[in-house]
């Protein structure tokens, strides 16, 4: 069970099966929330933005933004919102084929100190309107 | 309109780089068995009986004359093989792929020319010409590397093959179009999404001729 609740709410974006998506090129915008539900030893908390492949090949990735959204550590009790904005690139557009898919992800990290990181991955589709 | 290969430099360099290969693999013999001389000439120093052994017409003799031969046999059979290929290449001239457009983005059409001059009478028994979309993997198990493709064809145009004299050109023309729901060019490490026109031309008594022309799609949307 993990020591924070962590949510990630986009505010534009198209609604495309359960993922939203974006066009390539358009802005990404929503709201990082953490809810700590007990104090937690945390060095810093990241918002990346990139991309990486899944399949049969071995994993490519590329990271495209990665900010520090929090410093130190979280109390309990105490949730922390983070509004965040990105230009998304133009490619790779998000492919889901036989042996390779490209995945695009928003993922908030909770940097820990000598214990393992607490994460939430949440992907989205970077493609046109077709 | 882009000319986006011909075929003729690089079948050139594949039969230099053979003739190479063959000429390195007759080296390498010749060395072998001037290492292998000075080695049976050392052992015959620090021991005169086994020295007379070797170096007579014993079975490790044999052996070595029997590698030497498998040696010659690749080298005279890549020969062979890349003359033959050259041979062709001569006989079937400079093909020439050329598109309408720059830049093909997804969802385009757009316009294929295959052109290909026959510098001497050939029996051409069939051309094929194939558009497709090709995923590669590449991954590690262990210490091997492997890759695995994985092709989706778009249009695939069968033209029958006829009598063509030296001098004359064969030249076909093909509408293609990039799927609107299709992927652009993407190449990442050991992962690569891209597009290729195929061309087989089989030749009555000659090596079919077998190429991949890339045509690199833009991510943008046409018509957008």
């Amino acid at each position: 069970m993990a020591d924070v609740t962590l949510q990630v709410a986009f505010r534009e974006g198209e609604p495309d099966g359960e993922y939203h998506r974006f066009g390539p090129g358009s802005t990404i915008s929503g709201q990082i929330r953490l809810m700590p539900q007990a104090s937690v030893n945390s060095r810093r908390v990241l918002l990346r933005l990139g991309w990486h492949t899944e399949g049969r090949g071995t994993r490519a990735s590329g990271k495209i933004e990665e900010i520090e959204i929090a410093q130190g550590s979280l109390s309990q009790g105490i949730p922390l919102s983070y509004d965040f904005a990105f230009r998304l690139p133009l490619e790779p557009w998000s492919y889901a084929g036989h042996y390779i898919s490209i995945i695009w992800e928003l993922e908030v990290i909770v940097d820990r100190p000598m214990a393992r990181d607490i994460n939430l991955i949440q992907p989205f589709i970077l493609a046109l309107d077709r | 309109m882009k000319l986006i290969a011909n075929k003729n430099g690089p079948r050139i360099g594949c039969f230099f780089a053979a003739l190479w290969n063959a000429c390195t693999i007759l080296v390498f013999a010749a060395l072998a068995a001037g290492f292998v001389g000075d080695f049976i000439t050392e052992l015959g120093r620090e021991d005169p009986d086994l020295g007379r052994f070797l170096a007579g017409n014993g079975p490790p003799f044999l052996i070595l004359i029997l590698v030497a031969l498998i040696f010659l046999a690749v080298g005279v059979f890549l020969l062979w093989v890349t003359a033959r290929t050259m041979i062709a290449g001569f006989r079937v001239g400079t093909p020439e792929v050329v598109l309408s457009k720059d830049r093909v983005r997804v969802g385009e059409s757009f316009q294929l020319t295959y052109r290909q001059q026959f510098k001497r009478a050939a029996e051409v028994q069939k051309i094929n010409i194939k558009f497709y979309f090709r995923e590669t993997a590449t991954y590690q198990r262990g210490t091997d590397t492997y890759t695995v493709h994985h092709d989706v064809v778009h249009l695939e145009h069968q033209i029958p093959g006829g009598h063509f004299n030296g001098g004359q050109q064969f030249e076909q023309r093909l509408a293609l179009a990039v799927p609107r729901d299709g992927m652009h060019t993407f190449e990442a490490y050991r992962n690569q999404l891209r597009w290729f026109v195929k061309v087989h031309v089989e030749i009555a008594g000659w090596p079919d001729y077998d190429h991949d022309y890339e045509i690199e799609v833009v991510p943008e949307l046409a018509g957008e």
